[in-house]
């Protein structure tokens, strides 16, 4: 029999707490529910028991199956009252328990709806990405490509009208509020204040606006910081630069 | 380091013996400046003084709480925020322009593509070189910080957002790069740096983040079930508050997930910033 490889991509962190439990458990009780492993003798679960077994010396047979079947595994060793059957248990779960999940390595193999299918909670508070989901590229099957993206807007030939820039209707059904409470006209004045927070601004629209409006009316709108102005393109050429120092390094590091 | 002007700050409290970034950055070459950032509530402030000597940097947290808005009246100070908005006072104390906030928690530094552009993710053996570029290039452009990518970014691999290829994200977590010539203040006790990203840049001022660099970060794991995911995503709702207060006309609380239902928050993008458009643009 070849030996068996351990799961280029296991999922599974086993620290060293973990090995010594896993360790410990093949030790007094013997070997439990076993591992898993593909047609190519490649292991699908069971990565830290199949290294410490190794360690003990442990024998393998391997039983084939096309997962049609459930195969059970029978310690004739054991009976239900004994208290190696009893710790083999304990051991079971305790051992799966104090491994944890690579994250980063699920993470890069399933998207959020697949994890999501199998109930798999990830803190996705990083995951705002500073891109609207309609101007998403479709994905290309070309997994070398040497596009550098920067996020700069390109505007639309076409001037939008004024009420397409921003919209008011919250700011307004705040406002209608506050004007027919009975609070004193400077509570109301700070309130009005403060529900300009909710006015919508549409930047894209705002910067095709800008794209189509003369010198005067674009100084002003450069005041208010409405649209930001990639000056001689220093921010796309930069990170051009950038990308190329670090690809440079890359080759260095890496001798390719 | 070719640039002089600058310093790596670590952002610890509690665990002085588990300030995984510094050796993360010795292990990648990094020959620059490192100060270990603590506030004065951390009992464990003489370990870190032990084990970092002077390059420990003690800040007084009730002091900088009063400076910036912490978005709520907890009074629970358990949060980076302090940190990070100690940091540019610091910066200046110690005489150095640009520095780089890091969390305590790093692994490893890592590249997320070849120089042929294909998706992988291997280890970096002189982040003085990309340090220095990433300087290099912070001083061209007017932004207010720029930071490398973290590995939750790269979700779906190759065919996530940040896997397909070397782009530019307007979002900023983790790695701030900053300048004491570009001060800026974190805003809320919790979620502070989107808070901070969405706050800042609607007013005009720019973050960024690359995708070909990253940080690697212990893993958390966050599906072991019972009170510790319903911690998480509680956690996770309360986090996303502080977001829609600092910018509700742009960041709602949506639910997620078809199975496991939970909420977090969504940024409309096209409502949070205004966008960057190319000088051709401008009418002369």
């Amino acid at each position: 029999m070849s030996e068996l490889k351990f799961d280029p991509k296991n999922y599974r962190i086993h620290g060293e707490k973990n090995k010594r439990l896993i360790q410990k458990s093949l030790v007094d009780c013997g070997a439990g529910r076993s591992i898993l492993i593909d047609k190519e003798d490649c292991i699908i679960a069971g990565n830290g028991v199949y290294e410490q077994a190794q360690e003990l010396g442990l024998k393998i047979r391997i039983i084939e199956s096309d997962g049609a079947e459930l195969i059970a595994i029978k310690r004739t060793d054991l009976k239900t009252g004994d208290a190696r059957r009893k710790a083999l248990a304990l051991a079971d779960n305790h051992t799966n328990d104090t491994s944890v999940f690579d994250m980063e390595a699920v993470m890069e193999d399933f998207t959020p709806n697949e994890l999501d299918l199998w109930e798999f909670s990830i803190d996705v508070s990083s995951l705002d990405i500073g891109v609207e989901s309609e101007n998403k590229e479709t994905s290309n099957n070309n997994l070398y490509t040497n596009k550098i993206t920067t996020p700069e807007y390109l505007p639309k030939n076409e001037k939008p009208v004024i009420s397409d820039l921003f919209d008011m209707d919250k700011y307004n059904e705040l406002v209608s509020k506050i004007e027919i409470s009975n609070l004193s006209n400077e509570d109301k004045k700070f309130l009005v204040c403060a529900a300009s927070r909710h006015i919508v601004f549409n930047y894209e629209k705002i910067a095709d606006f800008y794209a189509n409006s003369d010198k005067e009316v674009q100084e002003l709108m450069e005041d208010s910081a409405l649209v930001i102005i990639d000056f001689d393109s220093a921010m796309s050429k930069g990170f051009v630069k950038l990308t190329q120092a670090i690809d440079e390094q890359y080759d260095i590091d890496h001798e390719e | 380091m070719k640039n002089k002007d600058f310093a790596v700050f670590i952002l610890t409290h509690g665990r002085p013996t588990k300030v995984h970034t510094y050796s993360s950055l010795l292990k990648c070459g990094y020959t620059g400046r490192i100060y270990i950032v603590i506030d004065n509530e951390d009992i464990q402030a003489e370990a870190y003084k032990q084990a970092y000597g002077d390059k420990v940097i003690v800040f007084d947290k009730k002091a900088i709480s009063d400076t910036f808005d912490e978005g709520d009246n907890f009074e629970d100070r358990r949060a980076i925020v302090y940190a990070r908005n100690a940091c540019f006072e610091i910066a200046k104390n110690l005489g150095i322009k640009y520095f780089m906030q890091l969390d305590d928690d790093y692994t490893a530094f890592s590249y997320r593509f070849t120089s042929k552009g294909k998706y992988l993710h291997r280890s970096m053996k002189n982040i003085d070189v990309i340090f220095d570029a990433m300087l290099d290039y912070y001083k061209t452009i007017n932004v207010k910080s720029i930071a490398m990518a973290q590995s939750g970014d790269f979700i779906g691999g190759e065919n996530g957002q940040f896997g397909k290829g070397r782009k530019l994200f307007r979002k900023c977590m983790n790695t701030f790069l900053c300048s004491t010539d570009r001060p800026f203040q974190f805003v809320g006790r919790i979620n502070e740096d989107v808070n901070t990203y969405t706050n800042v840049q609607s007013r005009g001022n720019v973050f960024l983040t690359l995708s070909n660099i990253a940080i690697n970060q212990l893993s958390t794991q966050s599906n072991s079930g019972g009170m510790t995911e319903l911690y998480l995503d509680s956690g996770t709702y309360v986090k996303s508050f502080y977001t829609v207060m600092y910018a509700p006309s742009c960041c709602k609380i949506v639910p997620m997930g078809e199975t496991h239902r939970r909420l977090h928050h969504r940024i409309s993008w096209k409502n949070a910033v205004p966008v960057i458009i190319n000088e051709s643009h401008k009418k002369k």
